[in-house]
């Protein structure tokens, strides 16, 4: 009787199990599914399969492929190339050129503690200064935890064609007029420049007006306006990028010691 | 010598449990059956979540160099959304300004495109859409010689938090060539023109005046046409002996790629490696490349960047 009684509940129990295992695999998806679909198909991206090297790091449109990393008497230093994903470039880029920069490195040790560092728009080395002793086996990662990304505002100032005016771009670039020169058929501007240190080795101001004529002069500008009575007022447009920083953390590889 | 006992010795003290009565025996085999077909079901991969696994395997593992690639790489970068054929852009900064903000949209190529071949776009029609539903259309767009890759795009207002940006055209470049010739006199040479160049389409290029120096030259020029039409205009200066043959030129570096202006300035430098001086020449033959924006409609939605202080 035990016996009939067992293969009854056997029975039973496949028929519910069946029931639940059919129920549960036909249910719409849950949440949880719906995350483990999103996931797989947003984290494949750049890392899964390189697009110059293997140990790059991509951020924007920017790869950074780091080269040699030497260790000095407490200091490690990172050397870089960057190169663009944009359409416009394939090879390493000038300093001028590049869309986004590495801005702020942070680097770990083993020990704990670590250290953070910025580096130039266009710079193609990072220097951690560290503790004497420090060597590379003391590493236990180095991080891009922050880049900049050029952004061209063209933002315009005027300036009253005076000597001694002055006036400011949002970036820092300021400019003041040193010398007005009226002559009998012409009037010449002369501007000084000071730029911060983003701004790099290109002036990028312009006139709007094309009546004044630009030329060439050693620390600054010099505008030349022959077409009769001169304006009262220059305005000038900066066409230099704008580097906006940007928060984010990319692991940098630095070779199988760290 | 005796057999040993095996009966005691594998006995186990559960043995002395008295054997389940009733309806005991059918709730073990209920509990049997069920734990058999669980198990069969995890077996066979037959569950919940199983299926997500099979159909989007974990890919985010790097492939190893001894292993075949069997997953589709991102034609972008993060972040990066296609506007055109292997072209993707995204908003990586945004800068406040006096009465506006701007937004840098960076372009990237589609990892199998091939760069020499790609066209650019020029620029591009985008809207901020804010929470409330109001619309603001972008008011003027910002070049860069030296970022080729990236086109700034003015917004009238401030930035709240709860914005969109629509990209709703993009402009492909299309371009039309012109030439012109004008007697030499030497440098530095200066005519006042303008030349009138007809560019077809309906368009006409004005050029003038044209400065040439020893080393530099300036072209002024503007573009007229029904419709008010605008365009990004290059200009190059080639001078010729009087045999008609070219003896140097002076070139727009870089080429200007603002296809919003009416009128503007090319400025010149004579192109290295001539060695003959430009007064040897006799003829300015004056070489204009205009770009005008061929609108695609598109529509690609993005979340904006914070903007940094103006």
């Amino acid at each position: 009787m035990d016996g009939t009684k067992a293969v009854i509940g056997a029975v039973a129990g496949l028929l519910v199990a069946v029931g639940l295992v059919t129920l549960i695999g036909a249910s719409p998806p849950n949440p949880n599914d719906e995350t483990t679909t999103a996931e797989t198909t947003t984290t494949t991206p750049a890392t899964a399969i390189p697009w110059r090297s293997p140990d790059e790091t991509v951020f924007e449109s920017t790869v950074l492929i780091p080269g040699d990393v030497v260790a000095d008497d407490g200091t490690i230093t990172l050397d870089y190339e960057l190169e663009s994903l944009g359409p416009g470039h394939g090879a390493a880029l000038d300093a001028s050129n590049v869309d986004a920069s590495p801005d702020r490195w942070e680097i770990l040790l083993i020990s704990g503690g670590g250290t953070v560092v910025e580096t130039e728009i266009g710079a193609r080395s990072v220097t951690f200064e560290l503790r004497s002793g420090v060597t590379l086996e003391h590493v236990a990662a180095i991080n891009l935890i922050g880049w900049r990304a050029a952004v061209p505002v063209g933002e315009t100032i005027v300036l009253d064609v005076r000597q001694g005016a002055g006036g400011a771009f949002a970036g820092g670039t300021t400019v003041t007029v040193e010398t007005v020169l009226e002559q009998a058929n012409s009037v010449i501007v002369q501007l000084a420049i000071d730029q911060p240190r983003d701004e790099w080795d290109r002036i990028g101001i312009d006139a709007v007006d094309p009546g004044w004529r630009e030329s060439g002069r050693d620390g600054g500008i010099q505008y030349i306006w022959d077409r009769g009575a001169a304006p009262e007022v220059i305005e000038l447009v900066q066409s230099t990028p704008t580097w906006v920083p940007i928060a984010g953390t990319r692991p940098v590889y630095v070779g199988d010691e760290s | 010598m005796s057999r040993p006992d095996y009966e005691t010795l594998l006995r186990s003290p559960l043995d002395d449990e008295p054997e389940p009565t009733g309806w005991g025996s059918a709730l073990a085999g209920f509990l049997g059956g069920v734990v058999v077909v669980l198990a069969a079901s995890w077996l066979l991969g037959v569950g919940p979540g199983t299926a997500a696994q099979t159909t989007a395997p974990d890919s985010s593992t790097p492939p190893s160099s001894d292993a075949p690639i069997d997953v589709e790489p991102n034609r972008y970068p993060p972040g990066f959304l296609e506007v055109g054929d292997s072209i993707a852009m995204k908003p990586t900064g945004a800068v406040a300004t006096d009465g506006g903000f701007v937004v840098s949209f960076t372009m990237a190529a589609a990892r199998d495109a091939d760069v020499d071949e790609l066209e650019r776009p020029i620029g591009g029609t985008w809207q901020i859409e804010r929470g409330d539903g109001s619309i603001a259309r972008a008011n003027r767009l910002v070049y860069d010689a030296a970022h080729t890759d990236v086109i700034g795009v003015g917004f009238p207002g401030s930035l709240r938090g709860d914005e969109t940006v629509r990209m709703v055209a993009r402009w492909d470049p299309v371009s039309r060539d012109a030439e012109a010739e004008i007697p030499f006199t030497g440098t530095p040479f200066v005519a006042e023109g303008p030349v009138e160049i007809d560019v077809g389409a309906g368009l006409t290029l004005k050029v003038g005046p044209i400065e040439l120096g020893r080393h530099l030259g300036r072209v002024e020029w503007s573009i007229t046409g029904p419709g008010d039409p605008t365009a990004a205009v290059s200009i190059d200066v080639t001078l010729l002996d009087a045999a008609g043959a070219p003896i140097g030129a002076y070139e727009t570096q870089p080429s200007p790629r603002d296809p919003t202006r009416a009128n503007g300035v090319a400025k010149m430098f004579w192109g290295p490696g001539f060695d003959v001086h430009p007064d040897e020449a006799t003829t300015v033959r004056i070489i204009a490349v205009v770009t005008v924006a061929d609108r695609h409609a598109v529509d690609v939605v993005y979340d904006l960047p914070q903007a940094a202080g103006g």
